[in-house]
């Protein structure tokens, strides 16, 4: 294995371990290859919609099964494995507990991923990663749509033991001298995203096998057809997937809260304010689910009453805002690659945030819904916020999980090229869809003012960002083989002990 | 929001919630009137919906871009004056701070 | 706790903002959700991939909707497959048309002209090109266009009618049949799939599956000659159309269904 250059170890111990830092690094090592596959098929998306009519794919289909599993690939293998093993590498050592609870259940939720992902991608569905019956039901191709069932299906019950091993070792491992309010916010995040998980994915878990039932034609829950109704799938689907929403953003909070104190060589503002945060985003998070069906014909009523719990849970988000910047207030601030991303992501956090709010005030939900500015705005969020922070994040371990540097100037150029590539293609897609584009077609049309030119800068856009991340991928395995010793102790140079918790060899 | 306070000391003339009260009776008021709307303008005339949201639309736009206006102000001015190669940063090296 | 009191007034200013925007918003879409009584009623009928329109007074349009200006309309959303979203972005109409609801939404058309009409939600293969046309007609014409197109679409329909049994009286052109099945993609639609016709035949073309079709010139919607030599329009299930040949050029024209544009199929005229 690459990264282990001091003592090489053989491949097969790295992936027969149990211990959390191998199961850590097999985690990460698996979403960054996913977030370059996801990335690979989003500019495919991307260099089609260049020009309208049909250029890169021969048919609309081939274009859906490409967003569908683009969409799949980066929530369910880019964003969650990412903190999963980031949680795996340091939750244990910030508890100060020898290993997961359940170094073998560990294990086992790891390894249920990449055969998830394996039947995700070679179905190659296009059901939407929403998969909204009756399409999903009636319409949608098989064998693909019962493989992406069943992958999602597998990494979904790794997501739920994955969270149990995190709930126990927080809970129940802690050291003796460790008080809950003394653990680090990130290993709070993580407490509460696993949580969260136990709460919110067994609804879509069910709501997938009377999916898989309904197009064996058994069964007719969400099938007009046979008296069942499909927005009913809808609620199930979004009572799992909003609050999924704050399990991609709460890690990435957790994250900043590491980060930001460092670099600022300050202590953090408020850890309490903090932890209320997390806790209040984690029950409120669960009354804003239905905000992405004001269109299929729901009561004022019921819009009122998620409008409400969705602007609800926004101070929560603006808490976290207030926190970081208080910390840095006054500090003496070293812009290194983390901090960059950190500080690009809170940027693009409030921009995101803004739109969120103009997506649930009721009417402008006729402007927005199923448009490109949704688009913009959940990749505004997951792009621009979750991944540029776990971009950082990555940047930020990397000394501490290889014993080397990166090159901190290829780094740099990597945040400004991302930074300006989010930019170009998510705002543009924020205007393109007040423009009236709707969001999964493959094809335009160029008479309508405004949408070859904006398509054309978001393209481009699509094409910067990845560009930074193949130098990323360039500059991480070129200085894990060769980068320059890192010094464990204070690798960045801020000028005092750098990380809180040491380096952990594996045991065998 | 008020419960939120908590402490005990909720109502004691000390507690930050009378500054709160005051800081934000004035857009209280605001928000009430507006309801007034809603049954002053029952069918008599047509509403236009595309033109009710977009201009409901450009008066949150506003609200935005004022609010991220100060926000994005506030980081972009924090990233300066507190970077470490600033100058006061610099003095306060030297001064072995 | 001394810079507690700052992070209170932040979270108030937040809240307050955050109440104005619920309230104004709340404000808003009770206005614009008020149906008047008196509007007229269209039934929008969504199918993959295309809009059916049914007016008050029973006139049906396809691909198309003729709308007066000033009149507030009521819009009944049915589906009769999967979920479709109608949705006109120049006047900001939008309502998910979903298989066994019935959704409603109104609009008044305060702007004469030619707008979009598209599918917002994804519904398969067609979605991107799920598209019709608006037609607000202005308010001064209202009251002749009531009358004259109205006479002139009867006078077509009329025309259509006399002709239809002369046709089935008279000797049938060269038969194209819609194959039972064929909206599903992948399975044969057109039989045959290559008609060799002489020029000046006629091709009477029968649509057997369940849903309607179309036979029109060219590769598919995205064709810039598309149904420039020839297009049937849509043909109901069950219904019959002719294609005259006497102004087409001898040559091979590809043709497709407008509906389906997976299925095609060539004519070669002699």
């Amino acid at each position: 294995m690459v990264l282990e250059v001091k003592q090489p170890r053989p491949l097969w111990e790295i992936l027969f371990s149990t211990h959390h830092t191998d199961i850590g690094l097999l985690y990460l090592i698996t979403s960054i290859t996913a977030l370059m596959l996801g990335g690979a098929l989003a500019l495919a998306l991307r260099a089609e919609l260049f020009l309208p009519g049909l250029q890169l794919f021969q048919d609309p289909t081939s274009f859906n099964r490409f967003f569908t599993v683009h969409g799949t690939t980066m929530l369910f293998l880019w964003a969650i494995p990412f903190f999963a093993g980031v949680g795996n590498y340091l939750v244990p050592i910030m508890v100060r507990y020898k290993d997961m609870a359940w170094p073998k259940l560990n294990a086992v939720a790891f390894w249920m991923i990449p055969v998830g992902a394996a039947l995700v991608w070679v179905g190659f569905a296009d059901t939407g990663w929403t998969a909204y019956p009756p399409y999903s039901i009636i319409r949608a191709p098989g064998p693909a749509a019962e493989m992406w069932i069943f992958g999602l299906k597998i990494l979904g019950i790794s997501s739920i033991l994955g969270s149990i091993n995190f709930i126990v070792t927080i809970l129940s491992c802690r050291h003796p001298d460790l008080s809950i309010m003394k653990i680090s916010l990130f290993a709070w995040s993580i407490l509460a995203v696993s949580l969260m998980t136990l709460v919110a994915v067994p609804t879509f878990a069910a709501s997938l096998i009377m999916l898989y039932t309904d197009r064996l034609g058994i069964s007719g829950f969400f099938n007009p057809a046979m008296g069942g109704d499909p927005i009913a799938y809808q609620h199930l689907f979004w009572f799992t997937f909003h609050p999924e929403v704050y399990i991609f953003l709460l890690p990435a909070v957790g994250m900043l809260y590491e980060i930001i104190p460092k670099f600022s060589r300050k202590p953090l503002f408020s850890y309490q304010s903090g932890v209320a945060a997390f806790v209040l985003i984690a029950i409120i998070g669960f009354a804003s689910w239905a905000h992405h069906m004001f269109a299929v014909g729901m009561s004022f009523t019921e819009k009122t009453v998620f409008m409400v719990g969705t602007l609800a849970a926004v101070p929560a988000s603006a808490m976290h805002v207030f926190n970081w910047l208080a910390t840095m207030w006054g500090g003496r601030i070293k812009f290194a690659v983390p901090l960059l991303f950190g500080v690009g992501g809170i940027m693009l956090f409030f921009a995101s945030g803004a739109g969120g709010v103009v997506n649930t005030a009721l009417p402008l939900d006729f402007i927005t819904h199923d448009s490109y500015w949704v688009v913009g705005h959940f990749h505004l969020i997951l792009m621009g916020t979750v991944s540029l922070t776990f971009t950082g994040f990555i940047y930020y371990l990397f000394p501490l999980i290889t014993g080397r540097m990166y090159n901190e100037r290829a780094g740099q150029i990597h945040f400004v090229l991302a930074f300006v590539g989010v930019i170009f293609v998510f705002i543009t897609q924020h205007v393109l869809g007040l423009y009236g584009m709707p969001r999964r077609i493959v094809d335009y049309d160029a008479t309508m003012p405004g949408w070859l030119i904006m398509n054309q800068i978001a393209t481009v856009g699509a094409w910067i960002a990845g560009l930074s991340y193949i130098i990323m991928l360039v500059n991480l395995i070129k200085s894990a083989g060769s980068g320059k010793e890192a010094d464990m102790k204070d690798p960045f140079q801020i000028g005092e002990e750098y990380y809180d918790y040491k380096r952990r060899e594996p045991h065998h | 929001m008020s419960s939120d306070l908590g402490q005990g000391n909720l109502m004691s003339p000390r507690s930050n919630i009378w500054l709160l009260l005051l800081l934000f009776s004035p857009v209280n008021v605001l928000v009430l009137s507006s309801f007034d709307n809603v049954f002053a303008q029952e069918a008599e005339e047509y509403v236009i919906r595309r033109v009710e949201i977009w201009a409901l639309f450009y008066r949150l736009m506003v609200a935005a871009f004022v609010v991220g206006a100060v926000v994005q102000g506030a980081i972009v001015y924090i990233c300066w004056r507190f970077r470490e190669s600033h100058k006061k940063n610099r003095i306060r090296e030297i001064e072995g701070v | 706790m001394g810079h507690a009191t700052i992070e209170w007034v932040y979270v108030g200013v937040v809240v307050s903002l955050l109440t104005w925007v619920g309230a104004e918003s709340w404000n808003v879409e009770r206005l614009v959700e008020h149906v008047p009584p008196e509007a007229e009623t269209i039934r929008v009928i969504a199918q993959q991939w295309f809009w059916t329109f049914e007016h008050q007074d029973g006139k049906k349009e396809t691909g198309q909707l003729h709308v007066k200006q000033g009149v507030p309309y009521k819009f009944e959303l049915i589906s009769k497959d999967v979920v479709h979203d109608f949705n006109v972005p120049d006047y900001t109409i939008l309502m998910d048309a979903v298989p066994g609801r019935v959704n409603v939404v109104w609009n008044l058309f305060d702007k004469p002209g030619e707008y979009p009409i598209q599918c917002r939600e994804y519904c398969g293969f067609g979605h991107a090109t799920m598209r019709a046309k608006l037609f607000v007609e202005p308010f001064s014409q209202t009251a002749e266009a009531a009358e004259k197109p109205a006479e002139a679409q009867n006078a077509t329909s009329a025309q259509a009618q006399a002709q239809a049994p002369v046709q089935t009286a008279g000797p049938p052109g060269t038969p194209l049949t819609i194959l039972e099945g064929s909206s599903v993609q992948g399975s044969p639609s057109y039989d045959p799939a290559t008609l060799t016709v002489k020029k000046g035949d006629k091709i009477t073309v029968t649509n057997k599956d369940t849903l309607p079709h179309t036979v029109t010139s060219g590769t598919g919607p995205t064709d810039p000659n598309s149904a420039k030599q020839f297009d049937t329009s849509i043909i109901e299930p069950g219904a019959t159309a002719d294609i005259e040949t006497t102004n087409i050029n001898p040559g091979q024209y590809p043709f497709h269904c407008t509906v389906h544009p997976y299925m095609t199929g060539k004519l070669v005229v002699q």
